[in-house]
């Protein structure tokens, strides 16, 4: 136990500077000046017809409190920043089956996306809408939304072991009074669909 | 048997006094009551004590066994019992302590002459009130009369007769083992059989008692002075460990294989300033009953958590609910209820658990009202919390305790195991009562059972005790949030969380070993 605490160290170190360089990353966006080259490997990769593409599923809260598959295609190649930015802003904008609901309100955007690769968690710094509070609504909705986000990321990218939601670049306590998301989040197989069958 | 502190059980005493004083008939639970006095087969049993009938006794013969006419009994054995003016508190006097019980509840107190703490024990069921005088079931009759004075209580249905005896006495050889290690002592007390004992815990000491057993000498004694044991003692009737200064016992555990063990676990007191918490975290509780539970209305203040379409709002009701299972838990419950919060403020989430661990509480139970996409969810759910936000707890406090003792420290280490056992423990605890509250509010209610689930709440991080959280409805459902706006529908949510209480609190009194589940 004692030989884990430098390791533990040294990520929450990571983690907080990763914060850091993602809020600063911000910063210099809001200002409107040139972003570093690094978050050009972020940028969402259009789709074009002379690109490989991939099938892969967006997990959407739907009926019974249970996140339901929905395919879509995205580029199977470049920085895996991207591709996981190109993920979640179609899990933001949402489903197109009837009964399934976008996870979260709409106007959330992302902001930046950071893999720390020595522990398999990926940083995804999600913007709320402008003049938008903290998520209003009951531990079930909660859940739904922040495993939607980490379910669908952790099945997508084998690389990506656990997702750290940041929200304006700050790890938030909760979203929604409940569940803890100060901390990477494992997926949670028990609230996809199949699992209930 | 449990041990309670007298500053946690006076108020139960105060309460069982305050209940012979002051009977209020017209309120809900003396309507259970009544409803509860279920025409019984009754009789008469004569009371044969060392071969002759003495007397007879009024008993009245319910599904779970006979129950005996306290006074009667009382009298035949020169025991002094006082009676409330409403028969509702019952006192049995006896030259090393009083017990004490009343019609409302399956467990008695008693409080020990010498001082030192009293205890609460739960009964095989509540013992009812007739008009010629209490009714109590034959396990109180032996857990007082017998222990006190030595004595075999046994029922001849066939004969309708109370057999009273003198309990054979027993000569135990005993030898005695000591062990310190890594900061803690073990005392293994050898038995040639097992025993019949009783635990007092009095100001710095244990007290092991053995009723209608008498110990020989000890074959095999400690030669070396302990660090936390001042002495021990050992007389015919008794072993008591003087403990030192700043050291504390567990409760004493009875082996019976491979050889019969009592063991008693002996280790330092842990606070330092106001580390209380800190004691509490870092040192496994030993198994108790329950004695203190905390109550955490969820959000407060700003944030009000879930609103329904109609605009009420989850923090209302968790706190309406809170007040009105406090209430109901010191009316039924010889237990101490701590609010994390009894009005509508912010209440952050490490002082909601912070109240739980200062308090000593032995359960924590958190209320919610849930949401969810769309109208149509509803039901009740309970959670408890995840192993996998467990194990992280438990990284986090190994490196906190690791960077604050600076170098390596065998002690820390194991103090940090016993503390990650006992946060699995916990965890064990918190789904078997998760599983009675799902049980209870599915039953009574007939909603939908969601079912027991686990989940990172942070709410229920660092609690050192079983805790859970219960979403006992939606209120983004229509006709949910209409008939949680109803006070006779919060009332019967509020009678299954305490029928789940009281379940686990028999669940938990009565059984020795804690449960092997797969989490």
């Amino acid at each position: 136990m004692r030989r884990r605490a430098p390791w533990t160290a040294l990520g929450l170190l990571s983690l907080g500077l990763v914060s850091s360089w993602l809020v600063a990353c911000k910063t210099s966006e809001d200002s409107s000046t040139n972003p570093a080259t690094d978050t050009e490997k972020e940028q969402p990769l259009p789709l074009s017809e002379d690109r490989e593409t991939e099938q892969i599923s967006l997990l959407f809260p739907g009926e019974g409190d249970r996140l339901y598959p929905e395919m879509r295609e995205i580029p199977a190649e470049g920085a895996l920043e991207g591709r996981v930015r190109t993920v979640v802003e179609a899990l933001l904008a949402g489903p197109t089956t009837d009964g399934l609901r976008p996870p979260l309100p709409g106007g959330v955007r992302v902001q930046a996306v950071h893999l720390l690769e020595e522990q398999g968690t990926l940083v995804l710094d999600l913007g709320p809408p402008e003049g938008e509070g903290p998520m209003v609504t009951g531990s079930t909705r909660e859940m739904l939304a922040v495993y939607s986000l980490v379910n669908t990321v952790t099945s997508t990218f084998p690389e990506v072991e656990r997702l750290q939601i940041l929200w304006d670049g700050r790890q938030p306590i909760t979203f929604a009074g409940h569940i803890d998301t100060s901390r990477p989040l494992l997926p949670n197989p028990g609230l996809l669909a199949v699992s209930a069958q | 048997m449990r041990r309670v502190t007298a500053k946690h059980h006076s108020a139960c005493l105060l309460l069982l006094w305050v209940l012979a004083l002051c009977h209020v008939p017209s309120s809900a639970w003396a309507e259970n009551d009544t409803a509860e006095e279920e025409v019984l087969p009754s009789g008469t049993a004569r009371l044969r004590y060392g071969g002759q009938v003495f007397a007879s006794a009024r008993f009245l013969m319910a599904p779970e066994g006979p129950l005996f006419d306290l006074p009667a009994i009382a009298s035949l054995l020169s025991v002094e019992l006082r009676t409330g003016p409403y028969g509702d508190s019952n006192s049995l006097e006896f030259e090393n302590g009083q017990y004490i019980v009343g019609p409302d509840e399956a467990a008695m107190v008693r409080v020990p002459r010498a001082g030192g703490e009293q205890t609460v024990s739960a009964l095989s069921r509540r013992p009812l009130k007739r008009f010629d005088g209490l009714k109590v079931p034959l396990d109180f009759l032996q857990r007082t009369f017998g222990e006190e004075l030595g004595l075999q209580f046994q029922w001849i249905p066939g004969l309708l007769e109370l057999q009273i005896e003198t309990q054979d006495v027993r000569q135990l050889d005993i030898a005695l083992n000591l062990v310190h290690q890594f900061g803690l002592s073990t005392l293994e007390i050898e038995l040639s059989q097992v025993p019949r004992y009783r635990v007092e815990v009095l100001p710095g000491a244990v007290e092991i008692r053995f009723s209608g057993d008498r110990l020989l000498a000890p074959s095999r004694s400690p030669t070396k002075p302990d660090p936390l044991i001042d002495e021990i003692v050992v007389s015919p009737d008794r072993i008591r460990i003087q403990l030192k200064e700043g050291a504390a016992a567990a409760e004493p555990r009875l082996l019976e294989s491979p050889a019969i063990r009592l063991i008693v676990e002996i280790f330092p007191r842990v606070e330092t300033g106001d580390e209380a918490e800190s004691a509490a975290r870092t040192t496994p509780q030993p198994r108790g009953g329950l004695r203190t539970i905390v109550l955490d209305p969820g959000h407060g203040g700003e944030e009000s958590g879930a609103v329904g379409p109609s605009g009420t709002a989850e923090k209302d009701l968790a706190l309406q609910v809170g007040r009105s299972l406090k209430a109901a838990l010191e009316r039924r419950l010889a237990v101490r209820v701590v609010m994390t919060r009894e009005t509508d403020v912010d209440v952050a989430f490490e002082t909601r658990t912070s109240i739980a661990n200062q308090n000593k509480a032995d359960l924590f139970i958190s209320l919610h009202f849930n949401a969810s996409f769309g109208p149509r969810a509803h039901g009740a759910e309970t959670y408890f919390l995840s192993r996998e936000a467990s194990d992280q707890l438990a990284a986090a406090a190994a490196e906190a305790e690791n960077e604050a003792a600076g170098e390596a420290s065998p002690e820390l280490d194991l103090q940090m195991i016993l503390w990650d056992l006992a946060q699995s423990y916990h965890l064990a605890e918190s789904q078997r009562f998760a599983r009675l509250v799902q049980e209870e509010l599915n039953q009574t209610l007939g909603l939908r059972d969601r079912g027991v689930k686990q989940a990172p709440f942070r709410v229920l991080m660092g609690a050192n005790m079983p805790a859970v959280l219960v979403e006992l409805g939606f209120l983004s459902n229509p006709d949910e949030e209409s008939k949680l706006q109803r006070p006779q529908y919060r009332s019967e949510l509020v009678d299954s969380l305490v029928r789940a209480i009281v379940r686990f609190k028999r669940q938990i009194e009565s059984q020795p070993e804690p449960p092997e589940e797969d989490l």
